[in-house]
């Protein structure tokens, strides 16, 4: 077969396939994933999908919050993630002592309070004994100063240390201490310590009610924090403070109960969804047409054997096979894509036989045969040519059956553990009963995600059946 | 006498048919369709040789076989004096080049997506002629010229549905032509052809012929352009040659009843006759060749039957010189 036979049911194919409006419906679905497929690493983290289940690399992100946009539709303005960067630095030299000073500014204009404070620094510590001492306070828009805590860095090593301020002790203690100036003393009295929440403390009006959920308003205006970290070596370096305000909103998609950012997830799923897909589509009907075609060529005894062969093959049910398998043997990828494509290959060869027998009948095949023609020359120069169109319809209509597969496999918790896929998603959403949480974010964007390449692969498909019947039918 | 080109000797072809899995268990023997069943014939360098019957009569399968298409179940085939029955790859491939074949159908011999180029070409690839694409092109044109498409050219990067049927077959006989072979079967070439058309493509495989010295194998059904296009003809029913004659002498002179209704049935052209519609005088359908009649296979259709006709097979014997019949009538005399 040549390049110029290719091109030619190729164009062919183009020109019937531009009139069909579901079918360009499809490919702009498709278009629209496999861009999002390409372009991953720049679309999300390049890292993401490496560290998918590397818990602590999600440390920064909130937890299971819904998406950022959800904003536009709800009164109620909840506070996105933010990541707050040093508006001032200084540096001060106290004999041995050195005190860093970073100041953060704050813009709050929310109607609801962020999760958690956090402060991330890297401190180059030369002493373990003589760890760096963080001093945190804050400014509030109406001019009251609190001292939100003081406590020591880790001592040890070198890197971005992560400091949970939000959960300190010291920290809590301090903000109830400030709120109880303003509270109404039998309120504060009865409050139960546990269900104070000291961020609210933080972005509240400093009058009645600060203390309780209902009472408290929101505090809008900016808010200056202030950290002194004090070294005890001139040695010690810090460096790279930043502020993360954890939002109760989180970027495209939200994140789900482990911070992991569902955005990220999804669009690294996209490819792995997508080259599992079309890999398997494309190698099952590449299998199943060289069968077909050889079956149907030398015919006879060999074409009884050989599909009975095909029909064993056919016959075996594939996904519990799989889940056997997998069970005891976690796969990668490639073998998920390899198992599937060896069990299901018998349907493209059954049409391609077929369609073999009549093509080999053609006089001009006979022709060819008169003039000393050899097997390979008959399949490739004048059975395949004719076969192609159909192997593009074929390709087509198989992958939605293979991200499904894939997707279910994944589901079950019997994918390919070192990537992140649709499936993995829904099978991790499912484990933490996401569905029943309300938490939608999680478990609607991947299945509609399944759904969408489905649909744009159906379409495709459809397209292409109306094409090849009658149309296009050359045999 | 003419040197002989093919020597046809108790040709047989029996195809197999399934055994359904009742009669497979009861034992039943393995029943075949009768295509062809003991077929002798010589083809002289040079001529025409006609093989004429009704469809079904075994007249392709003879052309296939001696062109290798078909494995004979029994029977030799010699070509120059060798059997090629029995060839190796090499020498298969050697009598390719010197055998060719035109079909009947010249919408099915060409495949679609061949340009008249590639068409032309492939025999040249597939036998290794020409070294360079310009070798074969020169090769492509001559052998297009040949078969007076002109200006060659212009044929060349065309599509087979961009050529009239006329055209197609002349493509046909190009890629036949385009080998050199000393002999060429015509299965039928211009029945499926327009009137106005099959005179030209006839006069055009009769001019090549001079031109190169070929000799012809032409089946047909159609005994007026058997008569026109043909040195000898031989009427096959059901598998065998009923009987064998000059051109002339068989149409003028036929022997064999069923020979005597195929000419009967050729519609003449005259004014006088525009309203009649002649019926062959005999009766019945052709048997199938899967269960041929015991005896003459002819009699059960035969108007001139008689007592051993249903029990003994006619020999074939020459009546006159060159003229050969297989009937009782003739036998018993």
């Amino acid at each position: 077969m040549r390049w110029e036979d290719f091109k030619a049911s190729l164009s062919d194919f183009w020109f019937e396939f531009r009139r069909e409006k579901s079918g360009i419906v499809g490919m702009v679905i498709l278009i629209f994933f496999i861009v999002l497929a390409v372009f991953a690493p720049y679309i999300a983290p390049a890292d993401a999908s490496a560290h998918w289940r590397d818990v602590p690399y999600w440390q920064n992100l909130p937890r299971a919050v819904p998406p950022a946009w959800t904003n536009v539709f709800s009164t109620k303005k909840k506070p996105p993630h933010l990541i707050l960067q040093p508006a001032s630095t200084d540096v001060r030299q106290m004999g041995q002592i050195t005190e860093n000073t970073f100041v953060f500014e704050y813009d709050f204009t929310y109607d609801d309070y962020p999760t958690d404070l956090m402060l991330l620094i890297s401190a180059n510590v030369t002493d373990p004994a003589k760890p760096p001492t963080l001093v945190l306070t804050v400014t509030r828009p109406d001019g009251t100063t609190v001292d939100l805590v003081s406590t020591k860095l880790a001592g040890s090593g070198v890197g971005e240390q992560r400091l949970l301020i939000s959960s300190l002790k010291d920290f809590k203690a301090r903000l109830v201490g400030f709120a109880r100036e303003y509270e109404n003393p039998e309120v504060a009295s009865t409050l139960e310590y546990q269900l104070i929440d000291p961020m609210r403390i933080l972005f509240s009006e400093a009058k009645e009610g600060i203390m309780t959920a209902k009472g408290a308003v929101p505090l809008k205006g900016k808010y200056v924090f202030t950290a002194k970290v004090y070294t005890f070596n001139p040695a010690d370096e810090i460096s790279e403070p930043k502020l993360v305000m954890a939002g109760k909103v989180y970027g495209l998609l939200g994140t789900d109960t482990l911070r992991r950012d569902l955005f990220s997830g999804l669009v690294w799923g996209t490819r792995v969804s997508l080259a599992v897909g079309i890999v398997s589509s494309v190698l099952t009907t590449l299998i199943g047409v060289v069968y077909g075609v050889a079956s149907a060529y030398f015919g006879g005894w060999t074409d009884e054997a050989m599909q009975r062969v095909a029909e064993i093959v056919a016959s075996i049910p594939v996904l519990p096979l799989l889940i056997i398998i997998f069970e005891f043997y976690k796969p990668t990828i490639w073998p998920v894509i390899i198992l599937m494509t060896l069990f299901s290959w018998p349907g493209t060869n059954k049409v391609v036989r077929s369609m073999g027998f009549q093509l080999k009948e053609m006089q001009y095949v006979e022709a060819a045969r008169a003039l000393g023609a050899g097997g390979r020359w008959i399949i490739l120069r004048h059975m395949m040519p004719q076969i192609l169109p159909y192997v593009f319809a074929s390709i087509a209509l198989g992958v939605p059956g293979y991200v499904l597969l894939e997707a279910g496999l994944s589901f079950l918790g019997l994918g390919d553990v070192s990537r992140v896929t649709w499936g993995q998603i829904l099978h991790d959403a499912q484990g933490s009963a996401a569905a029943l949480n309300g938490m939608w974010w999680w478990v609607v964007p991947p299945g509609l995600a399944i759904a969408m390449l489905g649909l744009s692969f159906a379409l495709l498909g459809s397209a292409l059946n109306k094409i090849l019947s009658p149309k296009m039918r050359t045999l | 006498m003419a040197e002989v080109v093919v020597k046809v000797e108790n040709l047989k072809k029996y195809f197999p048919l399934r055994r359904s899995v009742v009669e497979f268990l009861k034992g039943a023997p393995p029943r075949s369709v009768k295509a062809v069943d003991d077929v002798s014939f010589e083809i002289h360098k040079g001529e025409v040789f006609a093989l004429a019957g009704e469809s079904g009569c075994g007249k392709t399968t003879t052309g296939r076989l001696i062109v290798k298409l078909l494995e004979p179940t029994s029977g030799k085939i010699y070509f120059n004096g060798t059997d090629i029955t029995t060839l190796s790859r090499e020498e298969e491939r050697e009598y390719r080049k010197k055998v060719q074949i035109i079909f009947q159908d010249p919408y099915g011999s060409l495949n679609p997506r061949f340009r008249v180029y590639n068409v032309l070409e492939e025999p040249l690839i597939l036998q290794g002629i020409g070294d360079t694409r310009s070798e074969r092109e020169e090769l492509i044109i001559r052998a297009l010229e040949s078969v007076r498409m002109v200006p060659p050219e212009e044929f060349l990067g065309r599509f087979p549905h961009q050529l009239s049927g006329g055209q197609r077959q002349r493509v046909a006989i190009a890629r036949a032509l385009i080998l050199n072979p000393e002999f060429i079967v015509a299965d039928e070439p211009v029945s499926m052809l327009d009137l106005s058309i099959r005179a030209e493509i006839l006069n055009l495989m009769e001019d090549v012929k001079k031109r190169f010295g070929l000799t012809y194998l032409y089946i047909t059904h159609d005994l007026s352009t058997a008569r026109y296009f043909s040195d000898r003809i031989a009427i096959m029913y059901l598998g065998k040659i009923v009987e064998l004659a000059d051109s002339d002498t068989l149409v003028e002179n036929p022997l064999h009843p069923y020979t005597k209704a195929l000419i009967a049935a050729v519609p003449e052209p005259e004014p006088s006759m525009k309203d009649v519609i002649k019926e062959i005088p005999i009766k019945g359908e052709v048997p199938s060749a899967a269960n041929v009649p015991p005896g003459c296979r002819f009699h059960p259709r035969c108007p001139y039957r008689f007592e051993p006709c249903d029990k003994e097979e006619p020999p074939f014997i020459e009546v006159e010189p060159g003229h050969w019949v297989a009937c009782h009538l003739y036998s018993k005399r």
